[in-house]
């Protein structure tokens, strides 16, 4: 009986045409682009608008940092140039006597580059060169929308200089409590492949590979943030001073967030037999821990700290941008005060800044220390400011009020500022100071 | 008319003397001598002395295993020595003088150095003992005061053994003085160390509270260095008209030279710290309650004003040069 093989016969057309028009139309329904490249297509066609950034010193001719840099075309002049981290390339931007810049093509061609702009807040640089090595072939261009979330994203790069590769992740948005906008991609970004781009399906650009936080867990600076440099480069062209534009920007940056931080209403929190403020603003969030379980230790302890993390990378040595805050309550039983206060002065003292320096990057602490009355209550206050040598009106400023009483309980509070105006530090001073209170 | 024939140790002190009047004196390790030299290396009948007309003594050597020296070490069988003059039979010292010669001047006896003796007695001494146990036993519970009993115990133990390392810098300065034939005063030195630690330990209390009241002013450091420094000298100065016999100025500017030495060691890191920048803050850290502050309270707008100042001093150090 030849029944099964002609029903099969009659079947099998109808079967792929089904399958043809199925596919079609999905494809038209979901609006997917002409050019879905697979990983190894993506790889292959990017692959010669990638670079390495080289930071070379010029004594001994020897790169001292690498990076990645790809070759980005500007959707309305159409010119091209190269992007990357500003951690990358910040020696040179700082010290263009002690360093030069060059990139590295995939035909091993080396090629000087010059720095026209630099986000510092953002981490972002934008790189140009005369060579034919930048000026032709295949560019990337920026995607137009953000992808969506969990979408697969491909970050491209040079870890380790080990040669470009490509790392598949998948987009899951911005990271929730950081300060500054980064996108929190679920892939391994290594050393080295800072710079380079992370992109779509389509090779369009969504993020700059900026930071790994752990296993998996990586941060792109947005492509907005990238658009945002762009447009200020066509309108301003290139910058002529560095270091003045990058105190403006600190400047700018910082009064936005001590603005955003004195502006909103604190809200306090019990805190021992006191009042500390709690997360002041979205930004700014709090821990803490205690001993209060041993009950064995004579001195009870509790300590809450509140930051805002985020450090602005200025050069391999010095960094800005944290707030930091924090609180101890001190209640000691079956002891003479004289020795509660022993206790409590190696507790509260030996107090440091939050951000990395050197002394060739500020000045050395000014100090005073203080009895202050606040609140009806005597407490000694220390304040300590140092400033910037090459930034005008930045400060990193250290304040460390500890209760003085007769009893055996104390309350110290402390915070860090980095890269403040002396009118921002000033008025956080009194906002901080009043937020502070106990019995 | 005598003469006088001094031994002499290595370091040139006299050990014995021998007052002879007749014209010829032998010498040598054999007891029919006139000067028994119980010395190995001397022979039996080692030389012989002979006093010549001219009033000059003459040296002959008689025949010994290990020969006679002049006071420049030149071996000499005959040797003519004046009152004063010096020689060796092998490796013994002799020096030669006439009785007519004349002494030094006598020493007036140390007032200063009697007067410290007088710290010395042993009432005393133990009172001060007693006081330096309680200063430290007074700073144990002080910094330790929150930890358990273990401590305590550890630190009753230690004591004596504190008590005993006390003792050390007075013994040596004792056997120093006993080597150079003087009076070892031991009890006076250390009752002399104890009142310096005193001293030093009543200024450890009063520093912290000065400190604290005083906000930490930086003149305070030099203070604490001029006090210490001063307790040192002090105790220095104590010590050598105890032990040496030097003139006074000798004895200061001994003294003066030590301290120097001992407080440059945190001098010289402190002169240094202040011209190169640091990037630790610098500040009093020293806390106390609050009955033990009389110094002034700003109030929060005051103490906000005044920190202008801060940032005005931070930015004029921005253009400085580093070093």
């Amino acid at each position: 009986m030849p029944t099964r093989p002609q029903k099969q016969a009659r079947w099998q057309p109808w079967l792929l045409q089904a399958c043809v028009c199925l596919l079609v139309l999905s494809a038209w329904l979901t609006g997917l682009p002409a050019r879905a490249d697979s990983a190894e297509q993506l790889f292959a066609r990017f692959e010669p608008a990638l670079l390495q950034v080289r930071v070379i010193e010029r004594a001994s001719t020897a790169k001292s940092a690498i990076g990645t840099g790809f070759v980005l075309q500007l959707p309305t002049s159409g010119e091209r140039l190269l992007v990357t981290n500003y951690h990358v390339v910040s020696e040179a931007v700082l010290f263009p006597e002690k360093y030069q810049l060059e990139a590295l093509s995939q035909q091993q061609q080396k090629v000087p580059v010059q720095v026209l702009a630099v986000d510092v807040i953002n981490d972002l640089a934008l790189l140009q060169s005369s060579d034919p090595a930048l000026t032709s072939g295949i560019s990337f261009q920026m995607a137009a929308q953000k992808p969506a979330q969990g979408a697969t994203i491909y970050s491209l790069g040079n870890p380790h200089d080990l040669g470009m590769i490509l790392v598949p992740g998948t987009y899951n948005g911005l990271q929730k409590y950081s300060y500054y906008p980064r996108i929190h991609f679920t892939g391994s970004i290594n050393s080295g492949m800072s710079g380079g781009p992370t992109v779509n399906a389509d090779g369009q650009v969504v993020g700059v590979n900026v930071a790994s936080g752990g296993n998996q867990l990586s941060f792109l600076v947005p492509g907005d943030s990238l658009s945002a440099l762009l447009q200020r480069y066509q309108q301003q062209g290139q910058t002529a001073n560095f270091r003045l534009d990058m105190q403006t920007q600190l400047q700018t940056s910082q009064r936005v967030m001590m603005d955003k931080i004195l502006a909103s209403d604190w809200q306090v929190k019990d805190f021992g037999n006191g009042k500390i403020p709690d997360e002041v603003t979205g930004f700014i969030r709090c821990w803490g821990e205690s001993n209060v379980e041993k009950t064995q230790d004579k001195i009870k302890k509790v300590m809450a700290f509140c930051s805002q993390d985020d450090l602005i990378y200025l050069s391999e040595r010095f960094s800005t941008g944290p707030v930091q805050m924090q609180f101890l309550w001190l209640q000691g039983h079956d002891m003479h005060p004289l020795q509660f206060f022993q206790q409590y002065e190696q507790e509260a003292s030996n107090v440091r800044p939050d951000n990395q320096a050197t002394k060739e990057d500020v000045t050395p602490f000014e100090c005073e220390q203080q009895v202050v009355e606040q609140q009806g209550r005597k407490s000694k206050v220390v304040y300590c400011v140092r400033a910037y040598r090459q930034f005008a009106d930045l400060y990193d400023v250290l304040y460390l009020a500890t209760s003085l009483g007769d009893g055996l309980e104390a309350v110290s509070s402390h915070y860090t500022l980095a890269g403040v105006s002396a009118d921002q530090a000033q008025a956080f001073r009194r906002k901080f100071s009043e937020a502070v209170s106990w019995q | 008319m005598a003469v006088v024939i001094e031994l002499l140790n290595r370091q040139g002190n006299v050990v014995a003397l021998h007052k002879f009047t007749q014209p010829q004196v032998s010498l040598g390790r054999s007891y029919d001598n006139d000067v028994i030299v119980a010395d190995p290396y001397v022979s039996p009948h080692h030389a012989e002395l002979t006093l010549q007309d001219d009033g000059r003594w003459l040296l002959r050597d008689l025949a010994s295993d290990n020969g006679s020296f002049d006071a420049k070490e030149q071996r000499s069988d005959v040797l003519t020595l004046s009152s004063g003059d010096s020689f060796f039979l092998a490796e013994q010292q002799f020096r030669i003088v006439d009785s007519s010669q004349a002494v030094a001047k006598t020493l007036p006896l140390d007032k200063a150095a009697a007067r410290l003796n007088r710290l010395g007695h042993p009432l005393q001494l133990i009172c001060w003992f007693v006081l330096v146990f309680c200063f430290d036993l007074a700073e144990h519970w002080f910094h330790n005061g929150a930890e358990d009993d273990l401590r305590w115990q550890q630190k009753l133990i230690q004591l004596p053994l504190y008590g005993l390392g006390l003792t050390i810098w007075p013994v040596l300065l004792m056997l120093w003085a006993r080597f150079n034939h003087r009076h070892g005063y031991f009890r006076a030195q250390l009752a002399l160390l104890l009142l310096v630690v005193l001293a030093n330990n009543g200024w450890q209390l009063l520093e912290p509270w000065l400190r604290f009241n005083l906000n930490g002013a930086s003149w305070l450091f030099w203070l604490d260095q001029a006090v210490v420094a001063i307790l040192l000298f002090g105790l220095l100065l104590g010590n050598f008209t105890l032990a040496l016999q030097q003139s006074k100025t000798r004895r200061m500017v001994l003294s003066a030279c030590l301290v120097l030495l001992f407080s440059g060691q945190s001098l010289v890191p402190r002169l240094w710290q202040d011209d190169s920048p640091r990037l630790a803050p610098v500040y009093d850290e020293t806390l106390l309650p609050l009955s033990y502050y009389i110094g002034p309270t700003h109030s929060n707008e005051q103490a906000i004003e005044h920190s202008k100042d801060l940032f005005k001093q931070a930015s004029e150090q921005r253009q400085d040069e580093v070093k």
